[in-house]
């Protein structure tokens, strides 16, 4: 009974080997564009809100997020995300995150120092209360299979 | 083998953990720990931010029993699944109890499924309160304020409730493929340590693993690919093929440990 | 009058050794049956087939009239005992153990409690009923697995060597409760080691050495079937003359119970040989005495008739 069982388990996992593509992982540059832009883009209305600042409809933020890694195309690790979207007023901005992708499909998105326009860890409310930036450091996730 | 034959062996096994320290020991640490966790929180200014929605958790009190479940099902989880399981069957060994049990008028099917059925209430059980008690602390120790899923929507207190319950409902089945494997260790080593510590390693190595890139589907054959399913029911929208996945594989885990268990039990001579 | 319980030919193979070969016991309503035989003969083994705790590997068991299919199932009503000592939960109580077991032979729960009661006031454990059994002497234990038994009220009791750890008073109290049970028509079977125990209690005797039964019947038609006188033997080297026995044939001789001396089994003519040999190696008789057929020095006899 014991070699069968072998067997089988061995067998098993080698299918599981064969039918998973041998190496090329799910984590892709379109899943996370797919999964990093509309968070993006709901996190920005809920934080102007937040602080107390005018609206902007969700529909009229467009994010289009461009995603790569350095040295392979696909997998978990170190990621950077360019992130193209329309502010308060029209204005076109972009902003890039770094992403940290784990083999679970969860990623933690933090803005990339150089550029400004969102502000630092915390910002000040319209009453002057200080509040956490949600879009410093945000985390998603995405399905992995 | 009937089923009021089971549930006689079952409310026996019941009525001997209740004298048990271990258990009660286990269930306290589950009602209780999550308000240390909460006091801890409000004392110090930092929050978890490696477990997911631990940035918030001082944001809104439904993100505790988020971070609590990230946390432990590293490796908490586990332990509290194979506690009871892991020594269930271990302990009629260590008594030298199994010749008291077995010449009654119970056949050795129902005292296994009598256990077994102990076993998975008490992960059940532990599960539950740790899930109420996080709940509770964290809406009692900050508030009820709208929690930000992983798509970065707001979920309105009804809402947010019901997606926690489910997430940690999704749990269910890899906690119990992990009893099912400590109740097969219990039988097979007859040995406590082996059937509550070898479950506990084992799952710890494999969502070790997870730092491991390679591809996804190995991974799927771990018991403990289920423990990440419950991301899928944070975002907008929801994914679920994880939980399929994971409730597949932790069923087979199920499956297979007791049928072997149940197949060892049955036909071993008790010498001791 | 149909027996209680027949055991039937039954073997059993432990790793190349046979624990049992071909056993039978056969015991009836009422009877008191010993089943006698030296440490490591394969009492427990028998006991733990009958109570289905290990399976045989050949022979059948029959319960009053019916055949036991299922050699690991579950015990039939009317059948209890234990093996070795018996074992409970230490971090309960006795009367708590002997409600979750009463439990698990019906489900009447918080019904139990008078049947407990009574049980553990016929093994005398009503004040220590209360105490947890990890502060439990091994014959309160042993009271308490007698109580155990009791529970199930049985018609046929298996028990192993049920006064071993008790005290005279204790193992009398033992005794007492098993001829009562026997004079209600329970059968009961008691192993033990000590010859002269189950002379005293016993009508019937199986009698196992080494996994087979050396003699099967009632202990008057043991007496009688002793085929040699038995003899006390003091000698100025008993270690040697036992030695010298072990070579001749014609002659049993075994270590008396305390120490004292040897038994010795022979004829007339092959006794007066031995003799005669001791004083040639230079071993020198100071008593000799005829015992007559006593049952003690009839066991050592058949015992060691095996092993030769």
């Amino acid at each position: 009974m014991g070699s069968h069982i072998h067997r089988w388990l061995l067998a098993a996992v080698a299918a599981a080997f064969v039918a998973s593509g041998c190496g090329k992982s799910p984590i892709t540059s379109t899943r996370i564009e797919t999964a990093v832009a509309p968070t993006f883009g709901h996190l920005v209305p809920l934080q102007l809100s937040r602080l107390g600042l005018p609206a902007v409809p969700a529909s009229d933020i467009n994010v289009i997020a461009a995603c790569h890694r350095a040295d392979f195309t696909s997998g978990a690790g170190d990621w950077v995300c360019t992130l193209d979207w329309y502010g308060p007023n029209g204005i076109p901005l972009r902003d890039t995150y770094d992403l940290s992708v784990g083999t679970d499909g969860c990623y933690t998105a933090a803005v990339d120092r150089g550029e400004g326009h969102l502000g630092g860890p915390t910002n000040v409310a319209s009453d002057g209360r200080i509040l956490r930036n949600l879009l410093y450091t945000f985390d998603g996730c995405f399905d992995p299979t | 083998m009937t089923l009021r034959a089971i549930t006689t062996v079952t409310g026996v096994e019941c009525a001997k953990l209740r004298d048990q320290l271990a258990p009660r020991v286990v269930l306290a640490v589950c009602a209780l720990g999550p308000f240390a966790f909460i006091a801890a929180m409000r004392l110090q200014n930092s929050t978890p931010d490696d477990t997911l929605f631990g940035r918030h958790v001082k944001e809104s009190g439904f993100a505790t029993p988020l971070v609590v479940l990230g946390f432990a099902t590293l490796w908490v989880v586990p332990a509290l699944t194979a506690v009871v399981a892991g020594d269930m069957f271990a302990a009629e060994d260590r008594y030298g109890t199994w010749r008291a049990l077995l010449t009654r008028s119970r056949s050795r099917g129902e005292i296994f499924a009598g256990k077994v059925a102990t076993a998975f209430c008490f992960s059940a059980l532990a599960l539950a309160v740790l899930a109420a008690s996080s709940l509770v602390a964290g809406l009692v120790g900050i508030g009820s304020q709208p929690l930000v899923d992983l798509s970065g929507m707001p979920l309105a207190p009804a809402r947010a409730m019901g997606r926690i319950a489910a997430a940690w409902a999704s749990v269910l089945p890899p906690a119990f493929g992990i009893t099912a494997v400590a109740v097969l260790l219990s039988i097979v080593t007859r040995s406590s340590v082996a059937g509550v510590g070898l479950p506990v390693v084992a799952a710890l190595a494999m969502q070790l693993s997870v730092y491991i890139d390679g591809p996804d589907a190995p991974r799927r054959l771990l018991v403990t690919y289920g423990f990440g399913a419950w991301h899928g029911l944070l975002t907008e929208p929801p994914y679920y093929r994880p939980l399929v996945y994971g409730t597949t594989v932790s069923i087979a885990y199920l499956v297979v440990c007791l049928a072997v268990a149940h197949r060892v039990i049955v036909r071993r001579d008790i010498d001791g | 009058m149909e027996p209680a319980l027949e055991a039937v030919g039954i073997s059993k193979r432990y790793a190349g050794c046979d624990a049992l070969s071909g056993v039978s016991l056969i015991a009836k309503p009422g009877e008191l049956h010993g089943l006698l035989g030296p440490n490591g003969a394969g009492k427990t083994t028998l006991l733990r087939i009958v109570l289905g705790l290990v399976r045989r590997d050949a022979g059948t068991v029959r319960l009053f009239g019916r055949a036991v299919a299922d050699p690991l199932g579950p015990l039939p009503d009317g059948v209890a005992g234990f093996v070795e000592t018996p074992t409970f939960y230490p971090y309960l109580s006795g009367r708590r153990n002997l409600e979750l077991l009463a439990r698990l032979d019906d489900d009447r729960r918080g019904q139990n409690g008078s049947r407990v009661l009574d049980a553990l006031r016929r093994v005398a454990l009503t004040e220590a009923a209360d105490v947890r059994v990890a502060a439990y002497s091994a014959g309160m234990r042993q009271r308490l697995g007698v109580a155990a038994s009791l529970l199930r009220s049985p018609r046929v009791l298996l028990l192993d060597e049920p006064t071993s750890s008790l005290d005279p008073a204790g193992a009398q109290s033992v005794r007492d409760m098993v001829r009562r049970l026997a004079a209600e028509g329970v059968a009961v079977v008691l192993s033990s080691h000590d010859m002269s125990e189950v002379e005293a209690l016993c009508e019937a005797v199986t009698i196992i050495d080494h996994g087979s039964v050396v003699y099967s019947g009632t202990i008057d038609g043991l007496r009688q079937a002793a085929p040699a006188p038995v003899h006390a033997l003091h000698t100025s080297d008993d270690r040697a003359a036992l030695a010298l026995a072990a070579g001749r044939p014609a002659l049993r001789a075994a270590a008396a119970a305390d120490d004292n001396g040897l038994i010795v089994s022979a004829d007339t003519g092959s006794l007066d040989a031995y003799v005669l040999a001791l004083a040639e190696i230079g071993v020198a008789v100071r008593t000799l005495e005829h015992r007559g057929r006593s049952l003690e020095a009839l066991f050592l006899h058949l015992t060691s008739a095996v092993r030769h």
